[in-house]
């Protein structure tokens, strides 16, 4: 199975294993300990077993071997109660860490056989308990180096010598790194206008200098993702015990490298998925006979790069996904209708299994934070700017593959001015650059529906945003490219991506594609949720990187705006993007009527229990993974007196809950009832609108139902929130 | 005389405030601005020092001063959580020393939300200075948005 494992893969595979030689030894020899046994074993334990991950994953199967023994003995010195270790065990320990010394040079040479010719063929030493005693002040175990003196002057001089760094001064040197990119960029800005030949020299230099620093550079940021894929040997090696399953996993591109901040953010999600996998997808062993498979299933985990991107795959060759199934599932709970479901494409039935509430209603549990679902798994791999996909045939395997950028520091953007702004937008999100026409001609060009602007473009219509006028820019004084422009009747758009749609942002002027460096925001603006990020411009002034699915949000276009234009659009019989944002989610709140809001800002739906909430001052608060959810009940939105309810007194009564989400800011909605999921296709009524926080009404076969604007619910409760604090206060 | 506590001072407008010592890192001049649009008033924008992104958060408008602001400001830019705050003040003082016997709270007449940020008042021979409690406008800036 192990084909092709790189250099760079077995030095670090050497070096981690030395650290964990050297600190299980130390560990075990110091005196006076500075741990108690217990915890010492568990330690030990612990290092050993990623000892042997490691060495599995290298194919370093003697050294994997020897570490598994131990394991095994710890495990039992593990489960004794009330431990206490003797000199003896200390001695058993130690000498089966030098058998794994032993077998890590063995191994080291095996493969690297002309480094070691002519050394005389080591023999193994034999495990001597008693060589080793309790404070012995050398921690190193002397054993196989000494044994081989001849090979040694030559492995001094080995290239494959690593040292551990801190993060945070690689992050350093790293952010020094890009100042020194732009000092490069205004020394040679500036040599363009100069004649010195010399100075002209050396400013080349210096740019090609920096260039190559600078990719080097990039290089310290890189990490096999081995390091995570690796450690699924032991997750799945337990579910096979607790799902009395037989699963083999197959790892495949250990050594693709990916940026470090990147695999941290990936192994959660990644996690998820293979228990997934293993849970759902593969089959008990007489399942699998049944069906005319090999008892034992196969998972696999891919990863490699392409296209400047870096995809990662696992694939089970189990029952896959049933559509029925799927499809009864998600009626269930209210995502999709049953008239919808007949019209669904195969992949559209698989990406259900993405859909925020899919796999929730009943999990309670997910407030204690046991698990997430792939809708969680969805929107964390697309916060880092990468997509999930989902591929299934029934009774054969299931594919989840996910696409992630190579790294987050340094991404192609594009620079576009509005008045006198820079932006950033990441060309992962931009579709299409276009010079539209004003004057009404041509396939591309602004027109206008009711009153809004829309940009038509061949045989589509988006919904646009005027960049200078959504951000307030303060006007060029000189306009001259975009003055120039509008007068000879065309405008720059840029049309890109968001979750809920594409849309178009016009611009004044577009400036300059080129790789920039990407800060994050910090806690203070990051809450704005307009901006995914900042960066440095080549003149060395800031420039904020437009998050365009905060940019929609906060131009209503999620829902307002692309509704009202796809009205006509439906009309005229063209096709529309997506049809989730007509979908409204039906509740009942003990106040008369129903209400519904859109269920695109329905994060999840919750059950809680007033016993698992707490207070902060006078609003009750939920600890919802990790976050304080402020939570308000329906009637508060109006003011209004709080209706009675049933079994308000009793602590362990479920309330549903809505978690509501606009903009990135989430409040709980306890309502009394989830009723339904509507589609409503017909415009809002808005003659009776007795609150703002109203937008409408709708009439279905049921009677009327009050349609709420999320953004002044949200807006409205927020208020309350923070004036309860105040007053508090 | 071991206790004594360090403060750098700066004013804005007529009035004199002062800041602990331990939460500046630097000071700087006024600098090129990126305006982060769309965000509240106090966020004068975005800073670039020295590679390192600061947000310039505008003190004048924090404390409500109504005074003009100066062309020429300076910054004390202070770190926190791995993020830079450069406030934005019209002058820089000296860096003084304080005996905590001169340190009292601040009376009643300064308004509320100035008081939220000034918990302090120090009292010097000739001179009243509020203490800008650095960690109360952190916390300022994080919950308001």
């Amino acid at each position: 199975m192990i084909t092709k494992i790189s250099d760079a893969a077995i030095s670090e595979f050497i070096a981690e294993s030395e650290e964990i030689v050297e600190r299980v030894v130390l560990s075990l020899t110091e005196s006076p300990r500075k741990k108690s046994d217990s915890e010492l074993i568990r330690n030990i334990y612990r290092d050993i077993h990623t000892q042997k991950g490691a060495a599995q994953l290298v194919g370093a199967s003697r050294v994997g071997e020897r570490a598994h023994q131990l394991e095994e003995r710890l495990e039992s010195l593990k489960k004794t109660t009330d431990l206490k270790i003797q000199q003896a065990h200390i001695d058993e320990i130690l000498s089966t860490m030098d058998l794994i010394v032993f077998e890590l040079k063995e191994f080291q040479q095996s493969r690297n056989p002309s480094r070691s010719s002519g050394a005389p063929d080591p023999i193994p030493p034999t495990p001597a308990p008693n060589r080793m005693t309790a404070g012995t002040a050398s921690p190193a175990p002397a054993v196989p180096s000494s044994d081989e003196p001849s090979s040694s002057p030559e492995q001094a001089g080995e290239p494959s010598g690593t040292i551990r760094v801190a993060i945070p001064l690689l992050d350093r040197l790293m952010s020094l790194m890009s100042e020194m990119v732009l000092i490069r960029n205004q020394v040679l800005q500036y040599s363009h206008s100069s004649d010195d030949i010399n100075f002209l020299n050396l400013s080349q230099r210096l740019d090609v200098i920096t260039a190559s620093l600078q990719n080097e550079m990039m290089k310290t940021r890189m990490q096999p993702i081995g390091s995570i894929i690796g450690k699924f040997h032991r997750v799945v090696r337990d579910l096979e015990q607790s799902l009395k399953k037989e699963i083999h996993l197959n790892l495949i591109g250990s050594e693709t490298e990916l940026d470090r901040s990147l695999l941290e953010l990936i192994k959660d999600p990644l996690n998820h998925i293979v228990r997934n996998s293993c849970d759902h997808g593969i089959e008990t062993p007489e399942e699998r006979a049944a069906a005319g498979k090999p008892r034992k299933g196969t998972l696999t985990i891919k990863a490699f790069h392409e296209g400047g991107q870096f995809f990662i795959e696992v694939l089970d060759d189990g029952r896959g996904l049933n559509r029925d199934r799927l499809i009864e599932k998600a009626i269930e709970k209210g995502i999709i209708r049953s008239e919808q479901a007949k019209s669904m494409s195969e992949k559209e039935v698989c990406r259900l299994i993405f859909h925020p509430g899919f796999s929730t209603a009943k999990a309670v549990s997910n407030i204690s934070g046991r698990g997430v679902g792939m809708d969680v798994v969805k929107s964390n791999i697309e916060k880092i700017g990468g997509s999930v996909d989902l591929d299934s045939v029934s009774g054969k395997y299931t594919k989840v593959s996910l696409k992630i950028p190579l790294t987050l520091a340094i991404v192609p953007a594009l620079t576009v001015r509005a008045g006198k702004d820079r932006f950033a937008i990441p060309q992962a999100r931009l579709i299409e650059l276009a010079l539209a026409r004003t004057d009404g001609q041509g396939e591309i060009r602004l027109d206008s529906i009711q009153g809004k602007e829309v940009l038509r473009i061949r045989d589509k219509l988006l919904s646009l945003v005027r960049l200078n006028e959504i951000m307030k820019t303060s006007d060029l004084s000189d306009q001259a490219t975009g003055h120039e422009l509008a007068l000879s009747g065309a405008q720059y758009v840029a049309i890109v991506n968001a979750d809920c749609a594409a849309y178009a942002i016009v611009v004044d002027e577009i400036l300059d594609t080129t790789d920039i460096v990407v800060k994050p925001l910090g806690r203070i603006l990051k809450s704005l949720n307009l901006y995914s990020g900042a960066t440095i411009l080549g003149d060395g002034q800031a420039a904020l990187i437009l998050d365009t699915n905060g940019l929609a949000n906060h131009a209503n276009l999620a829902e307002s705006n692309l509704n009202k234009a796809r009205d006509p659009l439906a009309e005229a019989g063209l096709q529309t993007a997506s049809q989730t944002s007509k979908d409204y989610l039906v509740f009942t709140t003990g106040l008369k009527g129903r209400f519904a809001l859109p269920l695109l800002n329905v994060h999840r739906l919750e059950e809680i229990q007033d016993g698992q909430l707490e207070y902060s001052r006078n609003t009750r608060v939920l600890n919802y993974r990790g976050e304080i959810l402020p939570i308000f009940h329906a009637h508060e939105i109006f003011g209004g007196q709080r209706p009675e309810m049933n079994g308000d007194q009793d602590l362990n009564k479920r309330l549903p809950m809505i978690v509501l989400e606009v903009s990135s800011r989430r409040i709980g909605l306890e309502v009394q009832r989830i009723e339904d999921v509507i589609s409503i296709d017909t415009r809002l009524q808005s003659n009776v609108i007795d609150h703002p926080s109203i937008r409408g009404n709708v009439i279905t076969g049921n009677g009327v139902i009050v349609i709420l604007d999320e953004q002044k619910v949200i807006k409205v409760l927020n208020e309350k929130f923070i004036r309860s604090q105040e007053l508090a206060s | 005389m071991s206790k004594a506590l360090q403060y750098t001072t700066f004013s804005i407008g007529h009035d004199q405030y002062a800041i602990e010592v331990g939460h500046v890192q630097e000071i700087t001049r006024s600098f090129n601005v990126t305006p982060v649009r769309l965000s509240p008033p106090y966020i004068k924008g975005l800073v670039n020092l020295r590679g390192q992104l600061s947000v310039a958060v505008d003190v004048r408008t924090l404390v409500q001063d109504k005074s003009e602001a100066t062309p020429d400001w300076m910054s004390i830019v202070c770190r926190r959580e791995e993020s830079l705050v450069s406030l934005v003040v019209d002058r820089i003082g000296d860096v003084i020393e304080v005996q905590p016997e001169q340190i009292v709270p601040p009376p009643e007449s300064i308004g509320k939300s100035k008081s939220a940020l000034v918990t302090e008042v120090i009292k010097t021979e000739d001179r009243l200075i509020s203490v800008l409690n650095f960690n109360h406008v952190w916390r300022e800036l994080c919950q308001k948005l």
